[in-house]
């Protein structure tokens, strides 16, 4: 097998996955929120509401697509497309898991071993504001534009914070390649090597940044139901409006892997490393294929527990606080933010520093 | 499954094709497009096939700055700009009135390309292990920290002055608009 040929194959299972991930995700927020609110939620489809977001899909398909008169319409049907694109894209560079032996040869489980991940991600993401900006103009509408406008401030403004957080953490790593970063945060027998311990304030600040930047609740300004009726996709219908769903549910995915894979430490299992766990197979006399997959299997249940967390906290957050004034929102990433990852910085140069002293 | 390793194998080719058929196309939207928000659209949509090209060829530090610094920043400020400026298409004066601009456009044209046609046989031929020369961004930290010093952040101090300027140039606009 060719490692092209094994990149095809990780990258059509992990898009299945994340397109899987979406529906199944709307379901637990709809849920998660009936839960905190003490209500019941969607339960009359299939059993406990389950098969609700298989007719929600077929209701998208069905329904009538409009393309208001004024509308730019090459602009107003490219914005959809442009909001899942980029977050399906920026999935490739993450690492799922550790590497399974072909036929004596290592492959990792990963799309695009790239040297730059980091930056690669990051440069993908910068990408999502472009599919909102497009969606609020194209549309001709006020409510539409004043999102878009809103969108983008915020989005660009809280990239700021993340560029600074992330000069910081490849400082600290000295690598832009998230499987070198994963790899570097297994060793430690006693507390994980974690980014969390060894960057918590980066961490805080991202994590924050991550709910701004894929606009959620208290940063869901751009839609913000009670000023703006829907924001950017106030004129969108049918498949078209699933596609921002999508798209938004899909950043919350890769925010989430994201954060995973530079604080928790990516697809490791707590304080078993790679080695221990496939030696642990090894001497089940399994196979070193069968080994290394069934180790694989572990890590990237450890990644997907790590990134449902996130997820979940997502929906536990949209529930508990309420929406931030626009004011606030610009003093919290300019005047807090931008300063508090400034001082990360210094900090974390002045303690390299005296390690390398 | 031989076929099917054959057809991924080819498929960095193709896409090099592929991305540099639509940096062309997009560049062409641009120069030909009379509404100002199609135009910004399209120069963002060539930024990014150039940056397709570079991944393409397996340069993906140059390739992500590409699309971090100019489709993800800077084209999506012009998007931005071009909004709130709420400019309407222009208007394209008929032909005569347009062969100046032609002439001009048609001569720089081909100065470049004349430029390219002479210079072609100075850049080194891909060879098998071109890969290699490719730098990493470690290496381009090292030039830009030590050899690159001065002029790195002499070009820094440019942008910071440009940035100055357009605070200087918008406020005098502002402060104009008071006044009358």
């Amino acid at each position: 097998m060719s490692a092209e040929l094994w990149s095809a194959i990780v990258a059509i299972a992990l898009g299945a996955a994340v397109l899987t991930g979406v529906p199944l995700m709307v379901i637990v927020e709809r849920r998660g929120s009936a839960w905190m609110q003490r209500r019941s939620g969607p339960n009359r489809v299939g059993p406990w509401g389950l098969m609700q977001p298989m007719a929600d899909a077929v209701k998208f398909v069905f329904k009538e697509e409009n393309v208001p008169a004024k509308a730019h319409k090459v602009l107003f049907l490219l914005a959809p497309a442009l909001a899942v694109i980029p977050p399906l894209i920026s999935f490739t560079v993450v690492p799922l898991a550790g590497s399974i032996n072909l036929e004596g040869i290592e492959f990792p489980v990963q799309v695009a071993n790239m040297s730059v991940g980091l930056l690669f991600l990051l440069a993908i993401n910068s990408m999502h504001v472009f599919s909102v900006l497009t969606a609020g103009w194209a549309s001709n509408n006020k409510f539409s534009l004043m999102g878009a406008l809103r969108a983008s401030s915020q989005m660009i403004s809280y990239e700021i914070a993340i560029g600074i957080c992330i000069v910081a953490l490849v400082i600290t790593y000295g690598t832009l390649d998230l499987r070198e970063i994963v790899k570097l945060q297994e060793a430690g027998s006693s507390l994980p090597a974690w980014g969390i311990f060894m960057q918590p304030l980066s961490f805080f600040i991202l994590w924050v940044c991550a709910f701004a930047e894929t606009n959620r609740l208290p940063f869901d300004l751009p839609e913000g139901e009670s000023e703006l009726v829907a924001g950017y996709h106030t004129e969108y219908s049918g498949m078209k409006f699933a596609l921002f769903f999508m798209g938004e549910y899909a950043a919350m995915f890769v925010a989430s892997a994201f954060l995973t894979t530079l604080f928790l430490g990516g697809y490791n299992v707590p304080f078993l490393s790679e080695e221990t766990i496939r030696n642990f197979f090894l001497a089940k006399e399994m196979t070193l294929t069968m080994a290394s997959a069934a180790t694989c299997a572990l890590q990237v249940v450890s990644f997907a527990v790590k990134v449902l967390f996130f997820m979940w906290f997502y929906v536990w957050i949209r529930w508990t606080l309420p929406r931030f004034r626009y004011d606030q929102l610009m003093h919290l990433g300019w005047k807090v933010l931008l300063p508090l990852g400034v001082l990360n910085i210094f900090i974390t140069m002045i303690v390299s520093y005296l390690r390398s002293v | 499954m031989n076929q099917a390793t054959d057809l991924i194998a080819g498929a960095p080719t193709v896409f090099m094709w592929v991305a540099s058929f639509f940096a062309i196309f997009f560049a062409l939207i641009v120069f030909v497009s009379s509404n100002p928000i199609s135009c910004a659209v399209a120069l963002m949509g060539t930024l990014f096939s150039t940056a397709a090209l570079y991944f393409s060829l397996g340069n993906f530090f140059v390739g992500a700055i590409q699309i971090l610094v100019y489709a993800g920043a800077i084209a999506v400020l012009f998007v931005f700009i071009v909004m709130l400026l709420d400019l309407k298409p222009q208007k394209l004066k008929n032909l005569p009135g347009r062969l100046p601009h032609f002439l001009f456009s048609g001569l720089v044209a081909g100065l470049l390309a004349l430029f390219l046609f002479r210079t072609i046989d100075l850049v080194p031929k891909a060879t098998e292990d071109s890969s290699a020369s490719i730098l990493s961004a470690t290496q381009y930290a090292q030039y830009f920290l030590s050899q690159y010093q001065v002029p790195f952040q002499a070009a820094g101090l440019l942008v910071f002055g440009a940035i100055l300027g357009a605070i200087v140039l918008a406020r005098g606009h502002l402060g104009k608009k008071e006044h009358s």
